[in-house]
């Protein structure tokens, strides 16, 4: 008799599309299913915080989303106390993700321009959820919201990375097959494993590539028609291909659509936006660099807009300096 | 009266990346012509200006730097690695606009061309970006 | 005051939990739809390059990013006067229906449909698709295959079926080859007949077997409807005017996406981060329903109230019957699933027309002309209702201002409205039983509730201050308690 595999999916701050991408290992999910109790999975099943609560000895508690409120912190806890490999599923839990993004502002900030000032919200007691409330002695104060967002790794200490926004069939099939190697052999997975490889998007991608990728000058991808056999960034669109690890099947690429990102970058990087400044500067007309004043270089590379929102845009929780600072002017 | 007495106390904290060809023989130079400049720089050799990883720079000003130095070979034919000096500038150029968006003062990191003859010069650099980081502030990271 | 949490609601998308307050006999006071997720969308858009929106949004869900990605499409479209190309527009209608299927289904049968064809009364662990899967493997691996088929047509057509990249200002980025064309074409085909099976099962089994739970006056409300109709007042997902009928189905307000603002207002409450949405004109009269009050209804169960027919044939058969069955306008909620199936037949059928078309498979997919306007308002019929995009940008095109209407924001009211009731009618001398708080939750699964969608927005930790008003409106009392 094959041992179960016991499972919890917890999520975070998510979208949901990483429990739509497990949902859509389609006819593979039933042979999840036969081989596992899933103890815990509130988009599919109806167990309740108390039902996760009295669990013990989870084999692999499945961590989706990143950390945006108190509750998101108490169910990473909760989860870490009670499983035996804690896995961080989705670019969210992995790096921050899209919400990542919140870190430009403050809570209050934010808060302000959800409730307040959004042209079609009319509020003039200026109401804003989440302060203490009460009805006849109840409390039903919500969750509040930590101070920053952060990605599952910054909170509890993380076993398996599965990188992805979402994560493919094919590494959520690498990470089932781990799953079972542990039910049925006992190989236990090495802690710190990152289901995905090393490479970078730009070894699977399937364009031209010349000998040397110059860049004269930056294109947005509104400005005109991109050529679907070359490499993006010879044609002068920003595509993060070179700092992004290869797990995905390069679809964007496919559907002519430069990368972003979304699947984090390979392992050992400290800082995703640093290193792509590196990269795409250095693109900046190469073959031509002594023929050109230093002035006129510069003003070529301060074409490119957003270096935050294009660079950072699903892991700035991860990044070296991953919130929005308050320095002085002069 | 205590925030006055912090900032004339305070003694700005500036990492200096210099590459070895021109910039480091010119910091050389200024020490061996004793030359005076503020003890407020740690100087680290690069072979290459081109060397500098923009991730060094992000590193240095999170562990306590207020400000970052690069120092480089003139453009455009000094760089004994032939270019590696324009790719400096170039990312330098990005970073700044990046470090506007997260909200640090991109004056904190300044370029130089900087020969190995110009000691002069370099005691200059290093008097006037430490007063300028003086008259700025410590940076105070969240 | 004894209060019930069901902590947290399951099987749908998103954060939330219900609390319930009995009083000393047991009777429920009132109870609370509390959503306890937050994003903050509409504050970091801002600074972000427009064109690259379509892209962001996505991220808002994950169950429908389709819906997001289209409204945000045209939005951007508009911010850059650019006029999609036929064909552009006939590859996003395609894209957009197959997406309609994968929402459709995926809510259908792994959200919803447990509670049908399992028992509402079902152990806590035996209410999922899961479970469903052991006991009748056959009928859920084709439901599954369904799917995959389904999926392949967004990847087709948006790169990927999960956040999707396609849309580009005035079009989309790649166009459709021969073979890509007629794949979908076999896809839609067959899905259309698994469908025939699925609407004579709801007709002919789960509407009998369950005709007591439909038609119950605990899953009713009377609240006006909106939802975009095409030309002659037919189904449309992704283009058209906005109408609005009341409870008799008389059409009140007809508007265009760029003048919502007069129409909708948003209200915010303390117990939850998603806002309640009214119609401006009408007004907020409190959780109530009826004319006077400005609470309107999305989704399929409010598309199929404003239009008055369908331009497909089976689809409009199948409405007919609906029709017949609920009324015009329908209020039972439960006819919500009925009406998901409809337009999952729908979205077969329309896929089927558009693929045969002659110039499906042409290369001219962007237009590339159009005068910059710098603002733009993006309306489409996401899966689970009306969805509004609008975006200001400077004139280098970064994003000043976003402002988000979500289809479940829209149905809060309701929904809060739906759960008081569900929890007053089912709960009696405070018992409570594993089936009745099922019960309760029903009353929400119904709507299809997209909780990351409807809280975009972020709150923290603020001063706290309490008003205190008399029933004139007048200001009483004010108290403040510290900073951050």
């Amino acid at each position: 008799m094959k041992k179960q595999v016991k499972i919890a999916i917890v999520a975070g701050a998510s979208c949901g599309g990483c429990d739509v991408a497990i949902a859509n290992l389609h006819e593979r999910l039933l042979d999840v299913v036969a081989r596992s109790d899933i103890v815990f999975w509130h988009t599919i099943a109806d167990f309740k915080k108390e039902d996760l609560e009295k669990q013990r000895n989870i084999d692999f508690g499945i961590f989706i989303g990143s950390i945006r409120t108190e509750e998101h912190l108490e169910l990473a806890k909760i989860l870490r106390e009670r499983c035996n490999f804690l896995i961080a599923f989705g670019t969210c839990a992995c790096f921050g993700g899209m919400f990542g993004l919140g870190n430009v502002a403050e809570r209050y900030e934010l808060l302000k321009v959800g409730y307040i000032t959004t042209p079609s919200t009319e509020n003039p007691r200026e109401v804003i959820p989440g302060n203490k409330f009460e009805v006849n002695g109840v409390d039903l104060t919500l969750p509040r919201l930590t101070e920053w967002c952060m990605p599952l790794n910054k909170v509890v200490n993380v076993d398996i990375f599965v990188q992805g926004c979402p994560p493919i069939e094919e590494a959520i099939d690498k990470f089932y097959e781990t799953i079972i190697a542990y039910a049925d052999n006992g190989v236990a997975p090495e802690r710190g494993t990152v289901i995905a490889g090393g490479k970078t998007l730009c070894d699977i991608c399937p364009r031209e590539k010349p000998e040397k990728i110059t860049i004269k000058r930056f294109r947005r991808v509104h400005e005109g028609p991109i050529d679907p056999n070359k490499c993006l960034l010879a044609q002068g669109i920003i595509c993060l291909g070179p700092i992004t690890i290869a797990a995905c099947n390069a679809a964007c690429i496919r559907a002519n659509m430069p990368c972003r990102g979304c699947f984090g970058p390979p392992p050992d990087v400290l800082d995703r936006a640093a290193k792509f400044i590196s990269t795409i500067a250095s693109l900046v007309e190469i073959e031509n660099e002594k023929l050109l004043s230093d002035e006129e270089l510069i003003k070529i590379v301060e074409e490119i807009e957003d270096p935050l929102g294009t660079f950072h845009r699903f892991t700035f929780p991860s990044g070296l300096i991953n919130k929005k600072q308050e320095d002085a002017e002069e | 009266m205590e925030a006055v007495k912090e900032k004339e106390d305070f003694e700005p904290r500036i990492t200096a990346f210099l590459c070895r060809w021109c910039a480091y023989a010119g910091a050389d130079l200024a020490g061996v012509s004793r030359l005076e400049y503020p003890p407020n720089i740690i100087p680290i050799m690069v072979p290459c200006s081109g060397r500098i990883d923009p991730q060094f720079i992000l590193l240095a000003l999170k562990n306590g730097s207020d400000g970052v130095l690069i120092g480089g070979c003139h453009t455009p034919n000094d760089c004994h690695y032939i270019s590696g000096n324009f790719k400096a500038l170039k990312r330098f150029a990005l970073l700044r606009k990046y470090l506007k968006q997260l909200g640090i003062n991109p004056n904190r990191v300044r370029l130089e061309w900087i020969s190995a003859t110009e000691g002069k010069k370099f005691s200059q650099v290093v008097k006037e970006f430490t007063e300028f980081l003086k008259k700025l502030g410590p940076l105070k990271l969240r | 005051m004894k209060v019930i949490k069901i902590d947290p609601i399951t099987r749908l998308e998103g954060e939330a939990r219900i609390s319930i307050l009995l009083d000393d006999n047991g009777k429920v006071k009132d109870a609370f739809f509390q959503v306890m997720e937050f994003r903050g969308f509409e504050r970091f858009c801002r600074g972000r390059p427009v064109e690259e929106m379509p892209r962001i949004v996505t991220r808002i869900c994950g169950v429908c990013p389709w819906a997001h990605h289209m409204a945000s499409g045209k939005t951007v479209d508009a911010v850059f006067g650019r006029e999609p190309t036929e064909t552009a527009k006939k590859i996003r209608e395609i894209g957009y229906c197959a997406h309609m299927l994968d929402s459709h289904t995926v809510h259908f049968y792994f959200l919803a449909v447990p509670d049908l064809l399992v028992s509402p009364d079902a152990e806590r662990g035996q209410r999922n698709v899961a479970y469903l899967g052991k006991i009748a493997p056959e009928v859920v691996k084709e439901i599954l295959r369904q799917r995959r088929n389904i999926t392949k047509i967004e990847t087709i057509i948006g790169g990927k079926s999960i956040h999707p990249v396609c849309n580009v200002p005035g079009g989309v980025s790649k166009g459709l080859s021969e073979e890509e064309a007629k794949e979908i074409e076999e896809y839609a085909k067959d899905t259309l007949k698994f469908l025939d099976i699925w609407l004579e099962k709801w007709e002919k089994e789960i509407l009998t077997k369950y005709e007591d739970l439909i038609y119950s006056d605990v899953y009713h409300q009377e609240t006006y409807y909106m939802g975009i109709v095409g030309d002659g007042n037919t189904l449309n997902f992704y283009d058209g005017d906005i109408r609005v009928v009341d409870q008799r189905g008389k059409e009140v307000f007809r508007f265009k996406p760029e003048d919502y603002l007069n129409y909708i207002s948003e209200r915010v409450e303390e117990w939850s981060y998603t806002k309640f949405p009214y119609l401006k004109p009408i007004g907020w009269k409190g959780l109530v329903d009826g004319p006077d009050s400005g609470i309107y209804r999305v989704g399929p169960l409010g598309r199929l109230n404003v239009i008055d027919k369908i331009s497909t044939e089976k689809a409009q058969e199948a409405y007919k019957r609906y029709i017949e069955a609920g009324g015009k306008p329908t209020h039972f909620s439960m006819f919500y699933h009925w009406a998901r199936i409809i337009e999952m037949i729908y979205s077969c059928e329309r896929i089927l027309e558009l693929i045969t078309d002659e110039d499906i498979t042409s290369k001219d997919t962007v237009n590339y002309d159009g005068d910059f306007v710098g603002e733009g308002v993006g309306v489409v019929e996401a899966p689970r209702g009306i969805l509004y995009h609008h975006y200001k940008t400077d004139e280098k095109g970064l994003v000043e201002m976003a402002n988000l209407i979500i289809p479940t924001t829209q149905n809060n009211p309701s929904i809060s409205l739906e759960i008081k009731k569900a929890a007053q009618k089912l709960i009696s001398n405070g018992e409570i039983s594993e089936g009745i708080l099922n019960r309760i939750e029903m009353a929400f699964r119904a709507y299809d509730p997209c909780l990351a969608c409807s809280t975009h927005s972020l709150p923290g930790g603020l001063p706290l201050i309490v008003t205190v008003y008399d029933s004139n409106g007048a200001l009483i009392k004010e108290i403040r308690r510290g900073g951050k």
